[in-house]
């Protein structure tokens, strides 16, 4: 394809496709585009295929929700249940609630597609977390990278509205309890709450629009939104070409790896079928969402251990963990911070602070330039450490999102497990700080001991003197080498002491760093003292939490001076 | 691809790496990273016919599953719930395997038939040269100049005026999405002497038809919980014993007999509390644990709900049927701007 | 128990001399086939519920009455069993929740201390205190011959009053200070019935009016239909929900996915 007919190979195969690709080239011109972009580099370390876990479950949702549509009726509209799962027979319910059934029990493998379609979505949600945690703890967020991380936190975010909405359709008891509680979120929005959540649902709670209405922001609206923003992941990802660990021959200039054609692609091929093939072995072997259980959705009925899909757990955590703190506002207002707070102010929050990460760390470091080296995470303890606080944050949200089942499974009293989970939001993340950072500067000891001294070797050797000694054998050289490269690469920019004499200086005339009168405050440029607040503001928060203290200050064993070839 | 394709068994390994450096080479910018170039191994034709085999296999594996799969969708009809948990094996395990191996082989295929080699590739700052930059900036410009945005400012405002009218619309039409609350929120279907009826059996119910401790889950008479607004109407209806219960200020005959009877929904979220603890008498919220005191007009005593649930005065009528006395005084269920 | 014989002498209204006539020869027909099928039966049972009661009186007294109080009028620590009736002692010592082991949140489950012969005899000395719900008869708590509606409305009342604390298949739940909804999966349908008719420890009573008998049996009817129900979509993962849901697709989906992605990755 690269060269007229003659570089083709001669076999009956290459024939065919090379008159088909000479067919489409001179009415659509891809050679050029497409000789660049089949052999685009693939790093090979397997954290870059976190990502296409997600990619691909994405894929397999949207397969199984087309042949999920074929059947699915989105109408509240009361039906009769005349189907084939007995308990039910007779019930009335909704439309919705009744095609599910026959999804589940009369169409031929619609159970099957239903809970591969479930587990997909799981899994979809899963993936970008964990892919989220590759790129945030390598720093591969960085510049050049932050805009795809920004629409990366678009994604998640849609992911899960998307997930809610689907998980909500069936209208059984379970989603429906769901479906209660959203409103009640909304309905908690000062001044225009009710009206939202009047026009969402088409009245009051139920509502006698809203499963229709959730189905087309479900199967088109939100996967239109997604297939855009995905679209444009990936574009990005091309154009800016991938990250990669240091290494013997890598550079900030390079990337080195598998080509996209033939080898990347035979092998990525392979992994989503892999992933199919997962979704399809948990819908074979694991019952989820079984909403014949559940029963059709009714305002009067509750069933214990009501909870959301995995991932909206956290919110529902937070609802249970917040102090039931209301207020009456004067003028017969009522302003519901014990909901507002934690189901909308709450995650509003973490998700703005996520999609700007880049940009505020890029602010407080001071650290401008381009990264196409990943960090490892121990060579930058304090983002490291920070990450792992908010893990630890989440998961407490979470497992305060379970604590009924915790307590009923564990024989645990569920009020001191409540009790326990909010001092956990206050006092767990800054130990998990603490306690990161101290094993980050242990792996990097441990380094500089492998740099120093190679590894341990499992031999024990008797001196003449009588002494016992293990023998070591020094580390590979790619080893070293990435060692090496790595903590090189991952220190702050140096502090150009005239920047910061600048930057202090101004702060100075702008007469607003603590303890010291500088006296005349008064004529400076409007903004200054502004200026001068956020400068001594990021000093702080920098010095706090993203001062590197290196490891070993002794020049003469820092790994990055004395062994630097 | 000419120079290895024709020919038998032969040292794939080596020629194909040095025909990547080629095509590389040609597309610019790349070639094999050298230290990553494996030394020539002797390539075994023996072993890597066998390889082959095992790939051609596992595909095969795949094959007779997707027919295993048809067969299994054929056979298998949905007549009960046994049919369902059948099928849902056999098809799901079989595209498991159809799926699985397919994979399996695809990956084998690169890792065992395939020639390990990696390429380096070069970047290129993204940012334009300055050239260009000057260049964009200058037709930018000189476009922003013809139009003339800068320099007719009744035109220019003018169309952002048209424009931002414009972008409005669309609000303007979610308008009848639905209703406006008005006083939705603030009533519900419980009316003056309307009689508590069983949610399930539909009977008006009585004096001493629930037992000291027991429970029963009411809707005014005549009202189903699918009826429109309807939902937030549930009631239960909860005997203590007599002299138990404290009553709240002014609701002295809310309470007739020790019978107390309170709105469903939690004021936190919403949910149904159905759990009530006859002992502590408390009802516990399964949706966020907000739990309330039964014998204190259901005042907080845990949990992020705020206020008490909403007791429906009742009374009992002539015949011994409870009645309503009036709808509930105050807005029923989860907090809200409006409800003062 | 002892007032079954009691039931079909109801008043009459008035009507007209055939409908005298049937019912006293169905009486009559009744009282040949009792005769026939228990010769000494009156006698026997009369003198057999004394000393049933006698002998439940002395279990009572060696293993309750510490606690409950001589006569059952129970004490500081323990409740009144004067009015609970026989189906309390039967469910409260038949699934070993009673003698209490150890103060707890609430009596746990256990082995039974006592044969169904001893509970017999403590709940008839328990029921002579001061009457209360009987021990139900088999036929009223029998789980065979459901019906689809049975299964609707046992469905039905099942989501109504009991699914907010066992779960919406009877799998339990958590309540207020390490209390809890036991799980009803391995629970006999007499002790199903027991519990609703007496309300052990925290739960409310279903009273015959709240729940008539037909409603209790359906529901029972329900719960054993449901809980032989095979799975059809794969392993239940334990019918409690998302949770575990969301625990299989980390640990099982991801875990074996990132396992994948180490073996793609890893140089061959």
């Amino acid at each position: 394809m690269t060269t007229p007919a003659s570089g083709m190979g001669s076999g009956p195969i290459a024939k065919v496709v090379e008159h088909q690709a000479k067919t489409l080239d001179d009415r659509l011109g891809l050679a050029d585009a497409l000789k660049r972009n089949m052999r685009k580099v693939f790093p090979d370390h397997w954290s870059f295929l976190l990502g296409e876990i997600a990619l691909y479950s994405f894929i397999i949702v949207l397969l199984t929700g087309v042949f999920l549509t074929f059947w699915f009726e989105p109408s509240v509209k009361e039906v009769t249940y005349n189907g084939s799962y007995v308990p039910l027979k007779g019930v009335k319910m909704t439309e919705a609630f009744a095609s599910t059934l026959n999804i589940s029990f009369d169409v031929r493998g619609g159970l099957l597609i239903r809970q591969i379609h479930h587990w997909a979505a799981l899994l979809f949600v899963a993936a970008i977390g964990v892919h989220m945690c590759r790129v945030f703890f390598t720093g591969a967020f960085r510049k050049p990278r932050e805009i795809n991380w920004t629409i990366g936190v678009i994604l998640l975010t849609l992911a899960l509205l998307e997930g809610f909405a689907g998980y909500s359709l069936p209208d059984d008891l379970l989603s429906g309890t769901g479906l209660r509680i959203a409103f009640s979120i909304v309905e908690s929005i000062p001044v225009v709450g009710t009206y939202v959540g009047f026009f969402l649902f088409g009245g009051n709670y139920p509502g006698p629009q809203f499963i229709p209405r959730l189905f087309t922001i479900h199967v088109l609206l939100l996967p239109g939104i997604f297939l855009a923003l995905i679209g444009a992941h990936m574009i990005i990802l091309v154009r800016q070409k991938h990250t990669q660990f240091p290494g013997k021959g890598r550079t900030e200039d390079n990337v080195v790896g598998t080509p996209l054609y033939p080898g990347f692609a035979l092998k990525t091929g392979g992994f989503f079928m892999l992933v199919f093939a997962m979704c399809a072995l948990l819908g074979a072997v694991a019952q989820i969402n079984p909403v014949w259980l559940y029963g059709p959705y009714n305002p009067s009925q509750v069933s214990a251990g009501t909870q959301p899909d995995w991932y909206i757990g956290f919110l529902d955590g937070a609802l249970r963990l917040m102090p039931n703190w209301e207020f009456p506002i004067p003028g017969g207002y009522t302003f519901s911070f014990n909901i507002l707070f934690p189901a909308v102010i709450l995650p509003g929050i973490l998700f703005t602070v996520l999609a700007l990460y880049p940009f505020i760390e890029a602010w407080l470091t001071n650290d401008h330039a381009s990264h196409n080296l990943l960090d490892r995470p121990r060579n930058r303890p304090n983002r490291t450490g920070i990450g792992m606080a908010m893990m630890s944050l989440y998961i407490i949200l979470f497992l305060g999102g379970g604590n009924d089942i915790i307590a009923d499974k564990f024989d645990l009293s569920i009020n001191t497990l409540t009790r326990l989970f909010q001092a956990g939001v206050f006092v767990v993340p800054p130990i998990v700080f603490i306690i990161t950072r101290r094993i980050c500067f242990g792996l990097q000891r441990r380094d500089y001991d492998t740099i120093h001294h190679g590894h341990e070797s499992g031999t024990i050797k008797m001196l003449p003197t009588g002494e016992f000694v293990e023998l070591h054998v020094p580390a590979e050289e790619n080893e070293r080498i990435f060692i090496i490269e790595s903590a090189a690469t991952s220190h702050l920019p140096q502090v150009d002491e005239a920047v910061e004499a600048q930057r202090a200086q101004d702060a100075i005339e702008a007469g607003h760093v603590r303890g010291r009168n500088y006296g005349n405050g008064r004529g400076r440029p409007p903004g200054a003292t502004a200026a001068a607040a956020l400068e001594t503001t990021r000093r702080k928060i920098l010095s706090f939490f993203y001062e590197e203290t290196p490891v070993v200050h002794d020049d003469e064993h820092d790994p990055t001076k004395s062994l630097t070839p | 691809m000419s120079e290895t394709s024709g020919a038998p068994r032969r040292r794939r390994l080596p020629a194909t790496i040095r025909r990547a450096k080629d095509v590389d080479a040609r597309v610019g910018g790349r070639e094999v990273a050298a230290h990553d170039e494996q030394p020539p191994a002797v390539v075994d034709a023996h072993a890597e016919q066998k390889s082959e085999r095992q790939v051609a296999l596992i595909f095969l594996a795949s094959a007779a599953c997707t027919v295993g799969f048809a067969i299994g969708y054929v056979a298998i009809g949905l007549k009960n719930i046994n049919d369902v948990e059948l099928s849902n094996y056999v098809l799901g395990l079989t595209l498991t395997g159809a799926l699985g191996f397919l994979g399996i082989g695809m990956v084998l295929w690169t890792k065992l038939l395939m020639p390990h080699y990696q390429v380096t590739e070069e970047r290129h700052p993204f940012a334009s040269p300055d050239a260009d930059r000057q260049e964009f900036a200058e037709v930018f410009n000189q476009g922003l100049d013809e139009l003339g945005l800068v320099r007719r400012p009744i035109l220019r405002r003018s169309l952002l005026t048209a424009a931002g009218l414009l972008g409005v619309l669309p609000i303007f039409m979610l308008r009848d999405l639905g209703p406006k609350p008005e006083k939705t929120l603030f009533h519900t279907r419980w009316t003056k002497d309307a009689r508590l009826t069983d949610i399930v059996s539909k009977q008006p119910v009585k004096v001493g038809d629930i037992e000291i401790g027991g429970l029963m889950t009411v809707m005014p008479e005549g009202v189903a919980i699918e009826d429109k607004n309807a939902a937030t109407s549930p009631v239960i209806l909860i005997r203590l014993r007599l002299g138990e219960n404290v009553p709240y200020k002014g609701r002295e005959d809310w309470a007739p007999e020790g019978y107390v009877a309170y709105n469903k929904l939690c004021t936190h979220a919403g949910c149904p509390i159905g759990l009530y603890e006859q002992q502590t008498h408390q009802l516990f919220c399964p949706c966020h644990q907000s739990t309330f005191n039964v014998l204190k007009h259901c005042r907080v005593v845990f949990g992020p709900a705020a206020r008490p649930l909403p007791q429906l005065p009742i009374y009992i009528d002539d015949q011994g049927y409870f009645r309503a006395r009036s709808d509930f005084t105050e807005p029923v269920g989860p907090s809200f701007w409006e409800r003062g | 128990m002892t007032d079954t014989n009691a039931a079909p002498r109801r008043p009459i209204s008035r009507r007209p001399i055939s409908a005298y006539l049937v019912i006293v020869i169905a009486l009559g027909t009744i009282g040949f086939l009792y005769a026939a099928v228990a010769p000494s039966g009156r006698a026997a049972t009369s003198s057999s519920q004394e000393d049933l009661v006698v002998k439940g009186n002395q279990l009572f007294l060696q293993g309750c009455s510490s606690c409950h109080g001589l006569q059952g009028q129970g004490s500081e620590v323990a409740p009144s069993l004067i009015g609970v009736g026989a189906a309390a002692v039967d469910f409260q010592v038949g699934t070993g929740r009673m003698p209490l082991a150890e103060r707890g949140a609430q009596p746990l489950e256990k082995t039974p201390r006592y044969t169904q012969a001893d509970i017999d005899a403590m709940a008839a000395f328990v029921q002579s205190l001061g009457g209360g719900p009987l021990v139900p008869r088999p036929e009223e708590y029998a789980a065979s011959g459901t019906t689809p509606e049975d299964l609707a409305e046992g469905g039905e009342l099942f989501r109504t009053n009991c699914a907010s604390c066992h779960n919406f298949v009877g799998k339990g739940g958590a309540l207020t200070h390490g209390k809890y909804a036991p799980d009803l999966t391995d629970t006999t349908p007499k002790h199903v019935y027991e519990a609703m008719s007496t309300g052990p420890a925290n739960m409310p009573i279903f009273g015959e009016r709240t729940l008539n008998d037909e409603e209790k049996q359906r529901i029972i009817k329900y719960l054993v239909h449901i809980r032989n129900m095979p799975d059809p979509g794969g392993n239940s993962l334990g019918r409690i929900g998302p949770v575990s849901e969301g625990l299989v697709g980390w640990l099982v989906g991801i875990g074996l996915l990132v396992v994948a992605t180490v073996w793609i990755g890893a140089r061959p």
